[in-house]
């Protein structure tokens, strides 16, 4: 009798296995062309979501690519500027991610318009294998990061720097890559699957040239006055805790980092573009569009050079996930507040994100969907 | 005996306070702010002027020869950047040169100078060094984050050049001193 019930048991679980594998691939086989080859990730957005659309729509060649991803806009019911934040550019730098993540869950835009790209590369945040010729750097890391937030443990990928070599669909130049327009000595071979190293982009080249011509396109055709580019970097580097900005809008860089040192005690340096060197969003997104162009560095524990491979992502001593994401999203804050000041026409509204220090102290999970 | 050590030490703190606070405002506007190694500290500074509503003209790379006395006060934002001297397309040498060239004729034309060194430890070493040098000599008054006088540097110089040094635990409290020391 016993036996019998575990054996009704047993086959009660394969069937429930069955019908939800089932129903996964049927799923799967009507899925919207444009996730064809894409993680779907466990993002829950906030109420005031408008709508999503995809980096395709802004460039219908990316569509059923392993390049397309998805755009999350949000409006406010004034009319407004619109800012455009890009986490995942390079798939290791979670807190990036992340904090478009918390963007999207979090967000009520009361003025202009919010446009978020969580996963600019999506070929390289479902590509962690280390390839010989990348610095380790490039993709150490756990393949997803987990986080306890009220509704239970939740589950977000982390990937790598560089776009799939498989998804590229052209050879690494095996000279070192040069960018069309840069008169600098070659880069890496490998820098040719370097998103940021690719704007403004190309249609007739790789696939990180066509995201690139793609968010370009998006940054053009929505007219965004203040992007967004969130990146880490090696957590003792020079590049850690850095505002990049286009020279154009390097004064509004300087005195939204003044007020983030005067109401958050946060002190983050500031660099502008080098002109010189191509392809970087910061420097190719203000030149090549209107848009007001920023990139925040935060500390990142595994772009460490000798760090070990295990080495906590989230939970930091030094820098744990929650501080470096707040770090992302006050620096977006303070920027959007003083264009607003300069451009009352062009105001950007928005509340809902977690608290700087709460977000610092106890980390995402509390403010998570 | 303890009773002339409180005093000792009530009379040494009276002066060093004195000595931190620049007691009286010392410099005239309009300002001139330069960049001394083509660091982006420049910007910040603009900032911090700007919000202290003193009048100035920014000129990152002005030469000796733009000076003519309209502006009575050069502020010096100094530290180098190898990426801001490319750029700028000047190498260490020639800023040195302009430097140093910028500084006697602001010394004719008496103008007062104040040195300002807000980018820490990342705005120190040899190359940040060859710059800070020679403008505390000249200075009348410096403002310094203190992360970049771990060392000492410029309490030592600022005691040789016998001017007053105010130390700021970070950029934006630099504003505080910096607006206090013009007329
Ligand atoms: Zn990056």
């Amino acid at each position: 009798m016993v036996k019998q019930k575990k054996l009704v048991a047993v086959l009660a679980v394969l069937f429930l296995f069955t019908t939800a594998a089932h129903n996964v691939f049927a799923q799967a086989s009507v899925q919207d062309i444009h996730g064809r080859y894409l993680i779907e990730h466990d993002y829950r957005p906030s109420s005031s979501l408008a709508r999503t659309g995809w980096l395709s729509d802004y460039y219908p060649e990316l569509l059923g690519t392993p390049g397309d991803s998805k755009v999350y806009y949000f409006e406010g019911s004034k009319p407004g500027g619109t800012l455009f934040v890009g986490g995942g550019t390079h798939a290791n730098e979670i807190a990036g991610i992340m904090a478009a993540v918390m963007m999207i869950e979090t967000l009520n835009v009361e003025a202009g318009r919010v446009i978020v790209v969580p996963n600019m590369n999506s070929s390289a945040i479902g590509n962690q294998e280390r390839e010989p010729e990348l610095p380790a750097y490039t993709s150490r890391g756990p393949s997803w990061i987990s986080i306890r937030t009220s509704s239970g443990i939740r589950y977000f990928k982390y990937g790598s720097r560089a776009t799939n070599k498989a998804h590229q669909g052209v050879a690494d130049p095996s000279g070192g890559y040069v960018h069309p327009d840069s008169s600098e000595a070659p880069l890496a071979g490998w820098e040719f699957r370097n998103l940021n190293r690719a704007y403004p982009g190309r249609s007739d080249s790789g696939l990180t040239q066509k995201i690139a011509y793609a968010v370009m396109q998006l940054l053009i055709k929505e007219k965004v006055d203040v992007a967004f580019d969130y990146h880490e970097a090696d957590a003792g580097g020079r590049l850690a805790n850095m505002m990049v900005a286009n020279p154009k809008n390097i004064e509004t860089a300087a005195g939204a980092l003044f007020d983030l040192e005067l109401d958050y005690g946060l002190s983050l340096k500031l660099e502008p573009s080098n002109m010189e060197f191509r392809g970087l969003s910061h420097r190719e997104w203000g030149a090549g569009t209107d848009a007001q162009a920023f990139l925040i560095e935060t500390p990142n524990p595994a772009m460490v050079a000798d760090a070990p491979d295990d080495v906590d992502v989230v939970n930091d001593p030094e820098n744990p996930l929650g501080s470096r994401v707040a770090k992302h999203l006050y620096a977006t804050i303070a920027v959007v507040r003083l264009f607003s000041d300069e451009h009352p026409d062009k105001a950007i509204r928005f509340s809902g994100l977690p608290g700087f220090e709460d977000l610092s102290d106890k980390g995402l999970g509390p403010y998570l969907q | 005996m303890k009773r002339f050590i409180l005093i000792c030490a009530f009379i040494a703190a009276l002066g060093a306070s004195a000595f931190a606070q620049q007691s009286t405002a010392f410099a005239e506007k309009p300002a001139l702010v330069t960049a001394i190694g083509q660091s982006a500290d420049f910007e910040m500074i603009k900032v911090l002027l700007n919000r202290a509503k003193v009048p100035y003209t920014a000129d990152p790379l002005v030469k000796a020869e733009k000076l003519d006395g309209s502006a009575k006060t050069l502020v010096l934002v100094v530290g180098a950047s190898s990426k801001g001297l490319g750029a700028a397309g000047i190498s260490a040498e020639a800023e040195l040169v302009r430097t140093q060239a910028l500084l006697k004729k602001a010394k004719e034309l008496k103008l007062s100078i104040i040195v300002m060194h807000v980018g820490g430890a990342a705005r120190r070493g040899a190359m940040s060094d060859a710059f800070i040098k020679p403008c505390m000599e000249a200075a009348d008054f410096a403002i310094v984050v203190a992360a970049g006088d771990e060392d000492g540097l410029f309490t030592d110089l600022a005691a040789k050049a016998k001017i007053n040094l105010a130390k700021v635990d970070r950029i934006s409290s630099a504003g505080a001193p910096l607006a206090a020391a013009f007329k």
